[in-house]
Parts: structure tokens; C-alpha cells; sequence
């Protein structure tokens, strides 16, 4: 059974998308119950895999694996460390929480709900493939149905129209694409057995130039979808024109593949590259964090300040990444899972705000907490979570982030510091503009709270980010195991070689306690052998 | 209390915390309201009771409990603790007898509030973050609740948020905390790794290493550096959330906040928190003589600045508020010197009788509710006919605070100039000085505000049919006016608090240096018949309006405007000009490329005209240039 868990949750919301398909437009209900037992299939087998995900083993459990085409060393091969089944299961809740939001959608909901399962199956395929070729494949299909869901589906807003933020996402996502599809020819035609396995590939020796440039190609690409400074400029316009559950996924999830790919191709595969790099990383993650949040600060539309937000916040995964250390990817994956929820969280707030107030400038709004308290609450956790206040989910994954980035970098952890203190100014004002001071009855005749559905929707993701902020050992421990058992083999060699005794070196944590402590056992021995 | 000591300690700070999460059901489903107090007292009496089971005896060894909560690569484990030692047991006790105290109170002042089972879930959220805080053994507890007490001020100074200037305080209040919390956090960063581990022990064995000589390696600093630079990271956490010069501009306008909250919060706990933490870590802050500076600097200028503004308010809170940012500078005065205890028994005196000051402020306000600005004392005055025991309370409270003997204030006072007066830093000097200064314009504005309410006759038609608070309002009045009265004299006899806090080791008592003691009581009192003589008679033009520096000290010495105009709208103007920058380079950049794409593309369909001779020629010259650079490197070859 275990070993069907990942293919069900990629194939359960795929299959959901086409039975959409088949459905009369007119059966209203018919097509989103059909989507929502699509996403919510998904949710069981998510936790179950972090149930079960045995981290006394630790590695890639749930394996399915089996030759698709033999000649291009082409294999169907998905499997699952602590780090996927904890994306998993972000995504199951995510595209629940989106279908949710999209319950009242009046126009063409069935292929827009068909278009968004189709999406999600491909992010849960990205997290759970382990052969190239079809985490490119899955990558594509969680990135094209973009260009339609935002270009059909969207709004247009200051000057900018839908159709032009759509193609501006696509193009950039598209160009990033390329830059991949090369690492990923590069890394196929380098190994001498030619084949796309990555559990192959990650005992190929690349030499130290290949996995410099390779991975440049895979940080530029996969980058642009993570919201890299200078090229995160699709995402305010993107994802200020989505639809709500689109943006909740966009940002929620898709950027996350960004990272994903970045950790899982680039830090892991090629670890020499990721050296030459991290420095060029953390510079540019600090910007991030930094701009993204000055940026949001100077914003006057709602869904520009939560996309600006978010390039700030993806900063912060990015800072943690290049790190290199356990203890900031540890902080980047907590924080990827953190702002997931919040981001989620916050695009379903501001669809639910938009469609009762409509208008999405923060300016004319005033009071709103005391028609809509739930989603004042609800909004105000998020808003918690995104500047780090401890009992939230964003507390952690950020310390773990800055402490991670102290240990390599600690100029640079301090600048990017500040921008807790930025986020704080952002999100206050934010959150006074919206909901607190005078309500206007004159502006808004009628603004009602939260109906059932999206009341569920976002206070179990606002319930998410306390209780992981109460309780985040679950979650870090699953991260940390699937960290340190997934490396390369030659990494591993090399750090039981160097006998890496300092503990904030990059390579002491990939020894499991058990072997770092019995080598310095050995090494003590030798020691005193030469005293002697 | 056997059967309190029984429970597990770790209920201690968890009780309240469990009944904010029941006042937060209440308040969302709207059932039950009136339950919320009940709820919040019974958790706070049972954090109470469990803290009075738990005395430190003399010699015995703290009860401590410890709740692993993560541990993080590098073999750091982060441990929830609670850890009551003597320093705590006292802040805890506090703690208690003033939550329980404004709960109690807060029934009868919030009685008409429709958001009442709100107000009583922050405030029990408080509680918990505050024992939590107080219970702390690390580091890292000590930052995650310092943070939680600062939210929970933030939710109730913005508790009436349908104000535009509460929201807008409790705003100003949580970030401006938050430039001193960003320093507190690196300033943690950075003793963890020097450290390697959170706990207060290991960091100040650490620091305590390093000033003998021992070698850190610590990013980025010299040794010598770290110890002059982590310490002051940490104090500036303290500068945030105890609001000490310039970062204490966020206080008074706390003052928007229900007056119950700033009595517990913004007088007598959280704004102490900064004391408690550097008294609690001393050692740290000892260990250069720069620090030390520094910290009976801040406080100097912080006490002497705040006093003086003090003096000229006329809302009643502003003038407490200003009032409590002095008294918070004293003690750091004293934790300057190194008296670790006079900063404390300061804490505790200064939370009792400011404590009992804002209620009966609140008491006031509540009597003035009808009037268009209920704290104004120039609407006020002949209340103390009408409100006799607020009047008689609050005339104990002011002096206390104004340090006539034998109230606590004067008896915690002398203990600070004591310590200035002993210390070997010269400048200590610099702190007695202005710490006798203070001590006069104390007198003075704490009498001053008393006159203004109390004595004479009404100002206004509100002020003419003021009465009495409800039973509920008069009892904690009464309680602390007590403890205001005789907690000095009694922690300050046979050296009971030094004792206590030593751990039952019995110190040589501080020798009494009677023309201080002199000079104290001369500033007191002199202070004290000034604001009597100057407010006897009832005046058409407050007088204060004439002293010199006026101007200066009404206008706040300009540091909310330099803050207001220079550091918020520089902020904001940055915001606009990298969101306009982003927008039109950035984002321009981008389309640029797109529109060179589109503009060859353009250009490169002009070529395929359709004309064979056209192509022919291309294709002709193609193969010249192959044909001619195959020659080149081929002949280069050879």
C-alpha cells in the first residue's frame, strides 16, 4: 500500500480534472463536489505518508519505481524523503483550502477547477518524482495551466491588464524553464550511464567546473519561479491578477517548486556548485528579504502588498538554502511550509474582502473587523505568522533561517535581520488600514462576514500556523531526517573523511549522531596514539 | 497550598494561558460573556497559589521543571523551563498580586464593554506570557515571551481599535518595541554562539570567561568587542520594552489602552520586563565598564527628560506614563551601578504604588466618562469630596512615589542613591546627580497632579456629579495602597529583600549615609510643598506655563516630532520611492527585453521578402564568410 501513496496523490486530482470535464457545465454542485473530493483525496495519503515515513530509516521511502523508456533511460520513479511528504502535505491542504475558496466562482467553474487539480497534480509530482524527465514533465504541467487560469480567469488592475500579467509570468517561468531543461540535458549527457535517475545520477562524479555552471543553470531557473531578485517581477502582477484560489496556490505552492528545485537539484546534486555559489545566493536572498518587504511597504493595492510580501518571504527560504547548513535548510523548509499556509491563508482573506468591498486599495477601506471578525482574525494570525511572532509557524522557520545564515555569513544574516522590523511596519498598517478605525456604512452597503465554506477554509490554515508554531518538533524532525539521509554518497564519504569535529561546519550534521560521535571516538584514539 | 503544590509546575504559566483560549471561545461564539472574568481569575489564582507553594526557602534548591520543545542541529535543544528562584519568586509574586488585582478591578470598569470576553482573553494571555517570561532559564524562552507580551500589549492598547489613535498607538507601540527586539535578537545570536547553548548559566559562564581573558571565537568581533557589543544588543531590547530614551516614545501613547491594562501592563509588569532581564543577566551586563556607562547614561537621560515632561501634562495618564518612563530610568540608574538589588526593590515599590495610581486614574477617568475628554485635569479638581477613598488612596500612591518617608517609594530611592553613591564608576556620579534632581521634580509633578484632581473645587459640570467606583474598583485600590504604604519599610528592614534575594546568604547592610538620606527627604519634600504651594489656589492660568523651558518640555524635548517626521515618513518615503524603482526599472528591464524580442523579431520578418535573387545572395555571401573563415583556421593550423 505505501509504496501507491505518492502515485494516488499525483494521479487523484489529475483523474478529478478530467471526470470535470465530462460533467455538464449546468450540474453546479455535481462539479465541485466531484473537485473537491479530487483535492481532498489527496489529504489522507499526505498524512499517511508523514505517519509512516519511518525516520529511523530515513532516505527515500515509498519507492515505485519502473521503467517507462528503456532506451532514453527513462523511469516512472517517485519516492518521498521527510522534506517531499511535509510539501505533500502543505500542497493537500493547500488546494483543499483553494477549492474551498473557489466554492462561489460563477463563470466557467468546471474548467477552472479542472485546470487548477490538473496544476496541483503536477506539483505533487515535482515533490515526489525522482527521475528527471518526469519532474520536468510534472514542473511544466504545474506551471502552464498558469498562463489560462490568470489570462481567463483574473482581473486586470493598476493599467496592467490580465492577459499581459499572464504572458508575463508565463515568458519568465518559460525562460527559467529553459535554463533547467539544460542542467538537466548537461547532467544526462554527462553521466556516463545516461539516464535520467536521479539516484543514478547522484552517484555520477561531476567535476568541479560542470557542477559550477550546472548549477548556476539550475539556481537561474528555478529561481525565477522562487522570486530571485532581479527577476521576481511576474509575481506582483501575476498574482495580483489571479484568481484567489490561483493565487493561493501560485504563491502558496508553485514558488515553492522554485526552491524545491533548487535544493533538491542544485544543493544535492551538485554540492561543489553549491559552494561556489552560496555567497552569490545569500546576497541576493538578502535583497530579497529586504526589497520585498521596502517594496510592500510603498504599496497601495492589497494583493500587491501580499505579492510583494511574498518575494520578501521567499527571500527568506532562499537565505536559509544558501546557507548550506543543516540548520538553514532545516529554517528554509519550515519557512516554506510557513509561508505557504500564511500566503494562502492571506490571498483567501483578500479574495473574500475584494469580492464584498470591491476594491482592493487599502486606502478606502476602514473598519472592517466589525462586519467580517472572522476574517479579521483569521487574517490577523497570518499577519502574526508573517513577521516572526513566536507561537506562530513564521517564528521558527525565520530563526532557524537567520541562525543558519549567522553560521556562514553573519554580516549578511544581520542586514537581513532588519527586515523583521520592516515586515512588522508593512503588516501593521495593513492590517490598521483594513480593519480598524471607522466603518463607513455609506462606502459599503453590505459586507458580510465569511460564508461556511471559506470560514473553514481559512481558520483551519489560521489553526495551522499556531499549532505548528506551538509544536514545530513534528515538522523539523521529519525535515532533518530526510536532510541528512538524502545526501550524495561521496558528500557523506567526504565529511566521515575530513572527521568533521567543528559542529557548525556545513558537512557535521550530514554524520548522523551515532557515527560523528564514534569517529571522533577513532580520531581521539589515533590522537593519543601519536602522543604516545 | 499543599494541594497547589501538588500540580505540576508547568501549569504555573499554562492556567492562563488555557483560560484565554476559553475566553476566546466566549468571545467569538458571543455565549456567556459574564463567565470570562471567572475563568481568568480562577487560572491567575491557581498560577498564584502554585507560586506561593513554591517559596524558595533559604538554601533550598529552586523548583525547576524543564519540557524539551525542539532541538535543532549542532546538538542545541531548545528546553522550556520554570525555574523559580528567589528573582523570580519575587517578579512572579508581582506578577500575580497584580493581575488578580486589575482582573478583580477590571469587572467593575469594563462592566458596560461589549467586548468584554475579549478583553479578558488578552489579558490572561498576558499573564501567561508574562510568567512565562519571568519562569525563563534561557535565552530563547526569555525572546519567544518577551515577544508574546508584546503582542498582547499590542491587542490591548489597541483594544477599542474603532479609534483611530488607539490603533494607531498600539501600531506605534509594537514596532517601535521592535527595533529594540531586533537588537535583543542579535544581541541573543550572538551569545548562543559564544555560549553554544541558551542557558543563562552557560552564557554567563561564557562572558564571564571572556572577561578573564579566555578567547571566543565569535563572528565578526574581537573578543573584547563581544563583550562590549553583546550586552548592549541585549540592553537594547530593554531600551524597546522598558521604553528608555529615545525608544520611549511608544508609552505614553499606550495610554489609548483601557486604564486597568496600563496599570498591569504598562506600569507595574511587562515595561519592567527590561529591568528584570538586565538584573537578571547582571553579570553580563558587568563585564565592561562601557556598558555600565552606557546603561546609567540611558537612564539618566531617560529619568530626567521624562520627569520633566511630567511636570507640564495635563491628561492625568500621560502624566503617569511619563512618571512610570522616569521611575524605569532610576532603575537602571541602579542596575548601572551594579545594585542589582536596589534596581529590584525598586521594581517591586514602583509596581505597587504606580499600579494603585493608574487605578485610581481609572477610578477618575470612569467617574468622568461622560465628559468630551475624560483625562483631562483641567475638567477635573473638588473630586476628592466626591471620590474620598480614590482621593485618600491616590494621595498615598503620589507620595510614595514622590519618596516622602515612610512610604515604599522612599525607602526603594535611597536604596538607588545608595548604589550611585557607593559605586566606583565615576559615572555613577553623573546618575546620583540626576537621580536627586528627579527626585524634586517627582515631588513636585506627583503633587501637582493630585491638586489638580482632587483638591479645590470642580472645573466642570462631569467633575461636579462625579461619585464613587463600585466595590470591586474600591477594594484593590485599598489592597495596594497598602502594600504602597509598608512594603518598603518591610522589605527594607534587617535587610529582608537583599536576604531574600541572596538566597538566605546574609549581607553586610549597606551603610547609612545620613546626609543622602538628608538630601533625599529635602528633594522630596521640597518638591512636594512647591507643587502644594503652587496649586493651593485655584489659578485661571496653570501656573507650570511659566517656568522656564515650557516650550521644551511640552513639545515632548521634539523627539516624537523627529521621530514622527524624520524616521515614519523617511520609512514610508523609501517604501513609495523602492516600490516606484522596482515598477520602473526592474519590472521595466523586463519588459524591455520583451519588447526587444517583439522589435527583431519585427525587424527579421522584413528580410523574408520573397524575392529569389534576394535569398540567393544571402545564401551566396553565407557560404563566402564559411568558406573564407575555414580557410583562416584551417591555414592557421597548418
Amino acid at each position: 500500500m505505501n509504496e501507491w501513496l505518492l502515485t494516488i496523490t499525483i494521479l487523484a486530482p489529475m483523474l478529478a480534472a478530467v471526470i470535470l470535464l465530462l460533467i455538464p457545465e449546468k450540474q453546479g454542485l455535481a462539479i465541485r463536489l466531484v473537485a473537491l473530493a479530487g483535492a481532498a483525496i489527496t489529504l489522507p495519503p499526505a498524512i499517511l505518508l508523514c505517519l509512516n515515513y519511518d525516520r529511523a530509516k530515513g532516505g527515500y521511502q515509498f519507492v515505485q519505481d519502473f521503467a517507462w523508456v528503456p532506451t532514453l533511460g527513462i523511469r516512472y520513479h517517485v519516492a518521498a524523503d521527510g522534506i517531499s511528504v511535509v510539501l505533500i502535505l502543505l500542497t493537500a491542504v493547500l488546494i483543499t483550502g483553494g477549492v474551498f475558496a473557489s466554492w462561489t466562482r460563477p463563470d466557467r467553474t468546471k474548467e477552472f477547477l479542472s485546470l487548477l487539480l490538473l496544476l496541483v497534480g503536477g506539483v505533487f509530482g515535482v515533490f515526489a518524482a525522482r527521475d528527471l524527465f518526469f519532474l520536468f514533465l510534472f514542473y511544466e504541467i504545474a506551471v502552464l495551466p498558469m498562463y489560462l487560469l490568470i489570462g481567463v480567469w483574473g482581473t486586470s488592475s493598476q493599467g496592467r491588464t490580465k492577459e499581459y500579467s499572464a504572458m508575463k509570468l508565463t515568458l519568465m517561468l518559460m525562460a527559467g524553464s529553459a535554463f533547467i531543461l539544460v542542467a538537466i540535458l548537461g547532467m544526462y549527457s554527462y553521466s556516463t550511464v545516461h539516464t535520467f535517475d536521479m539516484d543514478a545520477l547522484a552517484r555520477t562524479k561531476f567535476d568541479a567546473g560542470f557542477q559550477h555552471w550546472a548549477f548556476f543553470a539550475v539556481y537561474v531557473g528555478f529561481g525565477i519561479l522562487a522570486g530571485i531578485f532581479p527577476l521576481h517581477t511576474w509575481s506582483p502582477d501575476g498574482h495580483a491578477s489571479a484568481p484567489t484560489a490561483v493565487s493561493m496556490l501560485h504563491a502558496g505552492v508553485l514558488m515553492k517548486l522554485g526552491a524545491y528545485g533548487v535544493l533538491r537539484l542544485g544543493i544535492q546534486m551538485l554540492p561543489q556548485g553549491a559552494q561556489d555559489w552560496s555567497f552569490v545566493m545569500a546576497c541576493i536572498a538578502t535583497i530579497n528579504v529586504l526589497y520585498g518587504a521596502i517594496s510592500a511597504m510603498g504599496q497601495t493595492d492589497l494583493k500587491y502588498i501580499i505579492a510583494y510580501s511574498s518575494v520578501s518571504h521567499m527571500g527568506m527560504v532562499m537565505l536559509g538554502l544558501a546557507s548550506l547548513n543543516p540548520v538553514g535548510i532545516n529554517g528554509a523548509v519550515m519557512q516554506m511550509v510557513s509561508h505557504g499556509v500564511m500566503t494562502g491563508l492571506f490571498f483567501a482573506c483578500v479574495g473574500l474582502i475584494y469580492e464584498r468591498a470591491h476594491t482592493r486599495i487599502v486606502a478606502k477601506m476602514g473598519g472592517f473587523a466589525t462586519k467580517m471578525p472572522i476574517v479579521a482574525v483569521c487574517m490577523t494570525v497570518g499577519g502574526l505568522a508573517s513577521f516572526g511572532l513566536p507561537a506562530t509557524s513564521g517564528f521558527i522557520a525565520e530563526f532557524l533561517c537567520f541562525y543558519g545564515m549567522w553560521l556562514r555569513y553573519p554580516a549578511l544574516a544581520l542586514i537581513a535581520i532588519l527586515g523583521i522590523v520592516v515586515t512588522a511596519v508593512y503588516v501593521l498598517r495593513m492590517m490598521q488600514k483594513i480593519f480598524f478605525g471607522q466603518f463607513n456604512p455609506e462606502d459599503y452597503h453590505e459586507l458580510p462576514d465569511a460564508r461556511t465554506t471559506e470560514r473553514v477554509a481559512i481558520s483551519v490554515l489560521a489553526c495551522c500556523l499556531i499549532g505548528i508554531g506551538l509544536y514545530p518538533k513534528p515538522f523539523v524532525d521529519l525535515i532533518d531526517i530526510g536532510w541528512r539521509t538524502t545526501q550524495r554518497p561521496d558528500v557523506i564519504e567526504q565529511a566521515r573523511r575530513q572527521h568533521v569535529a567543528d559542529a557548525t561546519h556545513p558537512l557535521a550534521a550530514l554524520l548522523t549522531p551515532s557515527v560523528h560521535a564514534a569517529n571522533s571516538e577513532t580520531n581521539n584514539d589515533r590522537n593519543r596514539g601519536l602522543t604516545r | 497550598m499543599n494541594a497547589l503544590g501538588a500540580l505540576p509546575l508547568w501549569l504555573l504559566p499554562l492556567a492562563p494561558m488555557i483560560a484565554a483560549a476559553l475566553c476566546a471561545v466566549l468571545a467569538i461564539t458571543g455565549r456567556m460573556r459574564a463567565a470570562a472574568p471567572f475563568i481568568t481569575l480562577i487560572a491567575t489564582l491557581i498560577s498564584a497559589g502554585i507560586t506561593a507553594a513554591h517559596f524558595p526557602a533559604a538554601g533550598a534548591v529552586p523548583a525547576s521543571a524543564h519540557y524539551a520543545w525542539l532541538s535543532i542541529p549542532h546538538g542545541v535543544t531548545i528546553a522550556l523551563s520554570v525555574h523559580i528562584d528567589a528573582m523570580a519568586w519575587m517578579m512572579l509574586a508581582v506578577v500575580c498580586l497584580v493581575s488578580t488585582l486589575v482582573q478583580i478591578y477590571s469587572t467593575g470598569y469594563m462592566k458596560t464593554e461589549p467586548a468584554y470576553a475579549r478583553y479578558f482573553a488578552c489579558l490572561s494571555l498576558f499573564t501567561s506570557s508574562m510568567l512565562g517570561l519571568v519562569l525563563a532559564d534561557n535565552l530563547f524562552q526569555l525572546y519567544v515571551c518577551w515577544e508574546l507580551v508584546g503582542i498582547c500589549s499590542y491587542l490591548l492598547i489597541g483594544f477599542w481599535w474603532s479609534k483611530k489613535s488607539a490603533s494607531d498607538a498600539a501600531k506605534k507601540a509594537f514596532i517601535v518595541t521592535r527595533f529594540g527586539d531586533v537588537g535583543f535578537f542579535l544581541g541573543v545570536l550572538l551569545m548562543v554562539s559564544a555560549a553554544g547553548s541558551f542557558q543563562f548559566t552557560e552564557v554567563q559562564h561564557a562572558v564571564t570567561a571572556a572577561a578573564g581573558g579566555q578567547a571566543l571565537s565569535i563572528p565578526l568581533l574581537s573578543t573584547q568587542a563581544f563583550l562590549i557589543v553583546a550586552p548592549l544588543l541585549l540592553f537594547c531590547g530593554a531600551i524597546g520594552k522598558s521604553a528608555q530614551f529615545p525608544l520611549h516614545v511608544w508609552l505614553p501613547d499606550a495610554m489609548e489602552g483601557p486604564t486597568p491594562v496600563s496599570a498591569l501592563i504598562h506600569a507595574a509588569t511587562m515595561v519592567a520586563a527590561g529591568v528584570y532581564m538586565v538584573a537578571r543577566l547582571l553579570p553580563i551586563f558587568q563585564a565592561s565598564v562601557v556598558v555600565q556607562d552606557v546603561i546609567i547614561l540611558v537612564g539618566s537621560i531617560t529619568a530626567l527628560i521624562a520627569a520633566t515632561i511630567a511636570m507640564v501634562q495635563t491628561d492625568i495618564k500621560k502624566v503617569m506614563a511619563y512618571s512610570t518612563i522616569s521611575q524605569l530610568g532610576y532603575m537602571f540608574i541602579a542596575l548601572g551601578c551594579g545594585s542589582r538589588d536596589a534596581g529590584l526593590f525598586h521594581l517591586v515599590t514602583h509596581a505597587m504604588f504606580k499600579a494603585l495610581l493608574f487605578l485610581t486614574a481609572g477610578s477618575v477617568i470612569h467617574a468622568m466618562h461622560h465628559a468630551a475628554n475624560p483625562n483631562d485635569m483641567s475638567g477635573m479638581g473638588g473630586l476628592g469630596k466626591k471620590m474620598r477613598i480614590t482621593s485618600a488612596t491616590c494621595l498615598i500612591g503620589a507620595l510614595a512615589l514622590a519618596g516622602i518617608p515612610p512610604l515604599s517609594g522612599f525607602w526603594s530611592k535611597d536604596a538607588i542613591l545608595g548604589a550611585a553613591l557607593a559605586s566606583p564608576n565615576p559615572m555613577a556620579k553623573v546618575g546620583l546627580i540626576v537621580a536627586l534632581i528627579v527626585a524634586a521634580l517627582t515631588a513636585f509633578y506627583s503633587i501637582r497632579m493630585w491638586m489638580l484632581t482632587f483638591s479645590g473645587e470642580s472645573r466642570s459640570e462631569t467633575a461636579a456629579h462625579a461619585h464613587e467606583g463600585p466595590v470591586v474598583m474600591t477594594t484593590p485600590l485599598a489592597i495596594l495602597a497598602l502594600f504602597s504604604l509598608g512594603i518598603g519599610w518591610f522589605l527594607h528592614s534587617g535587610e529582608r529583600f537583599t536576604t531574600f534575594l541572596n538566597g538566605g546568604a546574609e549581607g553586610a547592610p549597606e551603610p547609612v549615609v545620613l546626609w543622602l538620606v538628608a538630601l533625599a527627604i529635602a528633594c522630596g519634600v521640597g518638591g512636594a510643598l512647591l507643587g502644594w504651594s503652587m496649586y493651593r489656589t485655584p489659578k485661571a492660568v496653570d501656573p507650570i506655563t511659566k517656568v522656564p523651558g515650557y516650550t521644551l518640555f511640552a513639545n515632548l524635548w521634539f523627539i516624537d516630532a523627529f521621530w514622527g517626521s524624520v524616521a515614519a515618513a523617511g520609512a514610508l518615503a523609501l517604501g513609495r520611492g523602492i516600490a516606484w524603482f522596482d515598477r520602473k526599472f526592474i519590472d521595466g528591464a523586463m519588459d524591455a527585453i520583451g519588447h526587444a524580442c517583439g522589435w527583431s523579431g519585427d525587424r527579421l520578418r522584413r528580410t523574408a521578402t520573397g524575392q529569389a535573387q534576394m535569398y540567393t545572395t544571402v545564401v551566396m555571401a553565407c557560404l563566402l564568410i564559411i568558406a573564407l573563415a575555414m580557410a583562416i583556421t584551417q591555414g592557421g593550423g597548418r
